[in-house]
């Protein structure tokens, strides 16, 4: 697949190309938006013909090989860049560190391709590091004082996780024989070594998507940073993670009971733990950081079904299911933390009312946040259609707490829909227009990918 | 039953043509029509219509000597084969005549009463739905369609005893203040209207299941064909040894429509509503639907015994179950006449002691033709005939008079402007409508040669034949009831008012209220004057009754000692009314304010045997417990949602973000701890 690898290396090199044109003065922040969209789109084509290859891909050697599932993840992280990129525009541009940002989005794109599809130890430490610190450096860029404590919080809570990353790694060379060029990942023996590799493991990627008990950063991150930054890190460099984690999972630990119910509890603590401290919490950003611990808590039981089937379908309807519910998720969180940038993080001030002053923008919020709750025939629906139908036939009772959990986040994405609905305290809001495209375009792709998304079906089964 | 049905038309407008009556009316009221005319005439007219069609139709199934059955093959709801059958036979054809034209003598007498109401359209309408109703329920040849009668009229009864529903103090029933056993026994119109309807569907929710049950085992709703298929479903449910709780459940409705003990309180009350409605539905027609059900399936289920009489075991399991019944209900109506006739005794409203007599007379119907029925064993079809006569003729000569009553009534408390009577007296100047007082008054006491001593007569002896007690109770009844009649006659019209009111202008009633009252009045003695010829048409009535088809030649009066003694009871009570009023010159209020066991025995009767307050504190004061009670779970289950679960909720989700302080040391020693905690947790699992 030529095609695909010079599409993402195109993305890299504009990558690499926005630096030195911002050296050329501050009247080419045009041309640098011009060479980001370029960037992004050719990504996007990229993960669009993996997709409708129909086949998996593999790349060098074997070291990066992406499936329909993989690509799916690209897609989602394609439609977060561009999501972004249609809210911040320029605004970026005003930052101290002007023309890092959409550099660094599209090497985190480009970090993306490698980290979803890796195949082989090295490439995974190579692509995770590549990530991570592209990811560290996005949250400070904006050059505030919240970004900034973000930042470094986020570094050196990072930093732990990258050297537990390192003991797992090696706990795979330790089982391999030292063979560092195996494409597949090796199934670990029973030791306690493996024990505490497993646990690293757990601790950095738990750190990444943010489960229960190492999400301790993600409130504070997400939370405070400016959301624009945040857009980047928790739609596209996230989205690298979650196809990773599931990927090494169904490799290393398939058939695993208790693999699956470390999952699963985790799963179960993560979700009721997010959707609780969002309740009454009146900060959109803060509600959208813990409605993303929330979020990965279904992914998580799905994930646990993953692990535990030994059905080829259902394990494909899980997988099915954590694609979809990872594009809704992008899709809809990348507009949401742009627009709190914009508009503000108070619904019950700031967005208050704001149907009055900007009603496309209202309904499109609307909608998103219906799609996250999974109101039918949103996209995000179908994705936690598809995860709770293998759920179901896992367990019941991790159902009835997903199920339970889901009804707890209405509570408060209802909340900030009557706010943001209600009558206007003062001066109704309203967005600029940048943001309003991207919270409209955002609407857009969950209403049009909700209405085909039981088509994916046939990509998995 | 010949197999060719009549044509649908023009029979079907016997109950058809009120309903379109009433249908113009609504339309009027909808193109805000103003005229009072309009509804009245409208109204006037439609059961003109249905009057004649009745008629025409009577003298039909009369002259031809078959009952006419139109709509029998036009399905209307064809999986349940329910048909829009209408269906004269001797006894519905009588029951729709009686029906139609005292119908349309209250309509013409309203049409002045209610000049100038303020509900004058909504009146009409209600009314003329009631008469389509109460005509469909007569002669519906189908349960289904007769429960549809019955609930219209039930609906319309509901709505004009609370026509007055803004509760105004005049249109009450009951001393306003007075109370039983802590219970109110005043009553306002709307509260009188929501009684009727909830005591009522008591009944009817039997009726219903009855309805449902009888369908189950005979397979039909049609009544020719239950009445043809009596022996066997009778034989099955008596099998099952539940034929009596069946038909007592059947006959709930019946009983509670017709106010019979312990379902006759809504009836009393139910005399808030105009005058008018008071004579037409409480007094004449609605109230006789019970007693008519019952006419109805006497014989069907009388001569559905005698039919098993071949096979001895089988006749005597079903006859002893259905003895059972009837006992059930001469008893039921036995206890009513008694009751609701000493309830009128010391009543000072004048509506309210027609009621009373009203409800108490039904009484004497119910316990006509159950007495029949206890005589399953050894009687025979005559036996039957006598019974269902002797209730026919009684409902006759009731509606009669008691409809003459009610529309004098309507006049006087006009004339008084009080509805007490002891606020009434001396009305005999007027001396059209005294007479016609004391016409009716005399029937419902029982004299001779009125139409009420005749059918009352075969009322008694249908009752001595069965039981003797129940007989006595019946002679007895018949002394309270000339008691309590005369003595409104001779305090109304012959004695000035106890208390200073009474002073207004006392004048005859105009010319379209007067003439119905004294026809009907006067009709009340024909009726007993022309009681041989009476007696023929309700021997012809028999004969041509679903389920008797057998004519039997019926004694004008049988004169034994028991029409002696029962002429003597009441001579002896008129008497005795007569001394107390003039000759000792009792002043009863001034006797009342004494106290001793006569205002104790007062006002036992007057509060109505505390049988209001007994329902009351039971039902209505249980029910509203209950209500209480569950209103708590209600309010626990509310502060659940609204205050334990929400403040649960913030709580939490305030001290997990709580953990979220923004410091880096702390949440790189929580990421830390958290790592070795899941090492132990998967080192645990793991081995």
């Amino acid at each position: 697949m030529l095609l695909v690898e010079i599409l993402v290396y195109a993305a890299l090199a504009a990558s690499l190309i926005i630096p030195l044109l911002a050296s050329m003065g501050r009247e080419m922040s045009r041309a640098i938006l011009v060479v980001s969209w370029a960037g992004v789109l050719s990504f996007t084509l990229a993960s669009l013909t993996l997709l409708f290859a129909g086949k998996p891909v593999e790349f060098y050697s074997g070291l990066v090989s992406h499936d329909s599932f993989t690509a799916l993840i690209l897609v989602g992280a394609s439609l977060s860049a561009i999501l972004v990129l249609a809210a911040v525009s320029l605004d970026a541009y005003r930052w101290p560190s002007h023309p890092a940002f959409y550099s660094l989005t599209l090497l985190i794109l480009f970090g993306v391709f490698y980290l979803a599809g890796a195949r082989n130890i090295l490439m995974v430490a190579a692509s995770w590091l590549l990530v991570s610190v592209a990811s560290y450096v996005t949250i400070a860029l904006p050059g505030d004082r919240d970004s900034r404590f973000a930042a470094l919080r986020y570094v050196y809570v990072g930093a732990a996780a990258t050297l537990l990353i390192a003991l797992w790694l090696s706990a795979h060379v330790y089982a391999g024989g030292g063979d560092l060029s195996s494409t597949y990942f090796t199934v670990l023996p029973r030791e306690p070594l493996v024990s505490l590799a497993l646990t690293a493991a757990l601790a950095a990627f738990g750190f990444k998507l943010g489960i229960f008990p190492f999400h301790w950063w993600l409130p504070s991150v997400y939370g405070r940073a400016d959301g624009r930054p945040v857009a980047v890190v928790a739609g596209i460099a996230k989205l690298g993670f979650i196809g990773l984690t599931v990927r090494l999972l169904v490799e290393s630990f398939s058939g695993s009971y208790e693999a699956a119910l470390i999952l699963a509890v985790l799963s179960a603590l993560t979700m009721t733990y997010g959707n609780v401290a969002a309740l009454t919490t009146t900060d959109l950003q803060r509600l959208l950081a813990y409605s993303s611990i929330a979020h990965v808590g279904y992914m998580l039981a799905a994930m646990a079904v993953a692990l535990s089937a030994l059905d080829g379908q259902l394990l494909k309807l899980a997988l099915a299911g954590i694609a979809l519910q990872s594009i809704a998720y992008t899709t809809a969180k990348t507009p949401l933390f742009s627009i709190v940038a914009d508009a503000g993080r108070d619904f019950e001030r700031e967005l208050k009312g704001l149907l009055a002053g900007d009603r496309a923008a209202s309904i499109s919020i609307a909608i998103l946040l219906a799609s996250l709750l999974g109101i039918p025939p949103l996209l995000g629906f179908w994705g936690k259609l598809y995860m709770f139908i293998p759920i179901a036939k896992y367990s019941l009772i991790l159902l009835a707490i997903a199920l339970a959990n889901s009804g707890v986040s209405s509570a408060y994405y209802i909340r900030a829909l009557r706010n943001i609905t209600a009558s206007p305290g003062e001066a109704p809001g309203r967005l600029h227009d940048t943001y309003r495209l991207s919270v409209i375009l955002g609407a857009f792709i969950t209403i049009v990918l909700g209405l085909i998304a039981p088509l994916a079906l046939i990509l998995f089964l | 039953m010949s197999g060719a049905y009549d044509p649908l038309m023009p029979w079907t407008l016997a109950w058809l043509a009120p309903y379109i009556g009433a249908a113009v009316i609504a339309l009027g009221w909808l193109l805000k029509v103003r005229s009072e005319r309009f509804y009245g005439y409208t109204s006037v007219l439609s059961i003109l219509a249905s009057s004649l069609i009745s008629t025409y139709a009577a003298y039909t199934v009369f002259s031809r000597g078959r009952p006419l059955y139109s709509g029998g093959d036009v399905l209307w709801v064809p999986w349940l084969n329910i048909t829009l059958g209408t269906y004269f036979d001797g006894l519905s054809a009588l029951m729709s005549l009686a029906v139609s034209w005292i119908s349309l003598m209250i309509a013409v007498y309203s049409v002045k009463y209610m000049e100038g109401d303020w509900g004058y359209g909504r009146y009409f309408f209600f009314f003329t739905f009631f008469v389509g109703s109460m005509m469909l329920l007569v002669l519906a040849d189908n349960l289904v369609l007769m429960f549809i009668g019955w609930e219209g009229t039930g609906l319309c009864s509901y709505a004009l005893i609370g026509h007055w529903y803004t509760d105004e103090e005049d249109k009450w029933v009951g001393r306003p203040g007075r109370s039983a056993l802590g219970t109110p026994m005043f009553f306002e119109p709307s509260h009188s209207g929501v009684r009727a309807i909830l005591f009522t569907r008591v009944g009817d929710l039997g009726f219903i299941l009855g309805i449902a049950i009888l369908y189950v085992t005979a397979g039909t709703f049609n009544i020719v064909e239950l009445a043809g298929g009596a022996p066997a479903w009778m034989q099955t449910l008596a099998s099952k040894g539940v034929l009596t709780p069946l038909l007592v459940i059947f006959i709930l409705g019946a009983l509670a429509k017709s106010a019979q003990f312990p379902f006759h309180e809504w009836l009393v009350t139910a005399m808030t509503g105009p005058t008018p409605i008071s004579a037409l539905i409480h007094a004449a027609t609605m109230v006789k639907a019970g007693i008519y059900l019952f006419l109805r399936f006497t014989p069907i289920l009388f001569t559905g015994a005698l039919a098993l009489k071949a096979s001895p075991e089988i006749f005597s399991l079903v006859a002893s179950q259905l003895e059972q019944f009837f006992i059930v209900v001469a008893l039921s109506g036995a206890l009513t006449a008694f009751m609701l006739a000493t309830m009128a005794l010391v009543s000072d409203e004048l509506k309210l002691i027609l009621a009373y007599s009203t409800a108490s007379q039904i009484g004497y119907m119910f316990l006509a033709a159950a007495s029949a029925g206890i005589l399953v064993y050894s009687g025979t079809i005559e036996t039957l005939v006598e019974g269902v006569v002797a209730g026919f003729s009684h409902l006759v000569s009731h509606a009669v008079f008691k409809a003459a009553l009610f529309l004098i009534a309507g006049w006087l408390i006009h004339v008084a402007h009080s509805r007490f009577i002891d606020q009434m007296g001396g009305y005999s100047k007027i001396k059209l409508t005294a007479l016609a007082l004391w016409l009716s008054g005399l029937s419902l006491s029982g004299i001779p040669p009125f139409s009420g001593f005749f059918s009352k007569e075969a009322v008694i002896h249908t009752a001595l034949a069965a039981n003797t007690l129940l007989g006595l109770a019946a002679i007895v009844t018949a002394g309270l009831t000339a008691a309590y009649t005369v003595r409104v006659i001779v305090r109304v019209l012959h004695i000035p008012p106890y208390s200073g009111h009474g002073r207004h202008k006392v004048e005859e009633a105009p010319l379209t209220m007067l003439a119905p009252y004294l026809l009907l009045a006067l009709a009340s003695l024909a009726i007993g004057l022309l009681w041989p010829s009476m007696a023929g048409i309700y021997s012809r009535m028999g004969a041509l009754t679903l389920s008797i088809g057998e004519l039997v030649h019926l004694e004008a009066l049988a004169l034994s000692g028991s029409t002696a003694l029962t002429l003597l009871v009441i001579a002896a009570s008129i008497a005795a009314v007569l001394l107390l009023y003039f000759t000792f010159k009792v002043n009863f209020p001034a006797l009342l304010s004494r106290g001793g066991l006569y205002a104790a025995l007062h006002d036992f009767l007057y509060d109505r045997w505390y049988i209001n307050p007994l329902i009351y504190l039971g039902f209505v004061n249980g029910g509203d417990r209950v209500t209480r009670r569950v209103e708590e779970v209600d309010n626990g289950i509310d502060a659940l949602y609204h205050s334990v679960i929400p403040s649960t909720g913030s709580l939490s989700a305030w001290s997990l973000r709580a953990l979220h302080r923004g410091r880096t040391d702390y949440y790189l020693a929580l990421y830390i701890l958290s790592a070795l905690v899941m090492l132990f947790l998967v080192l645990a699992l793991m081995r």
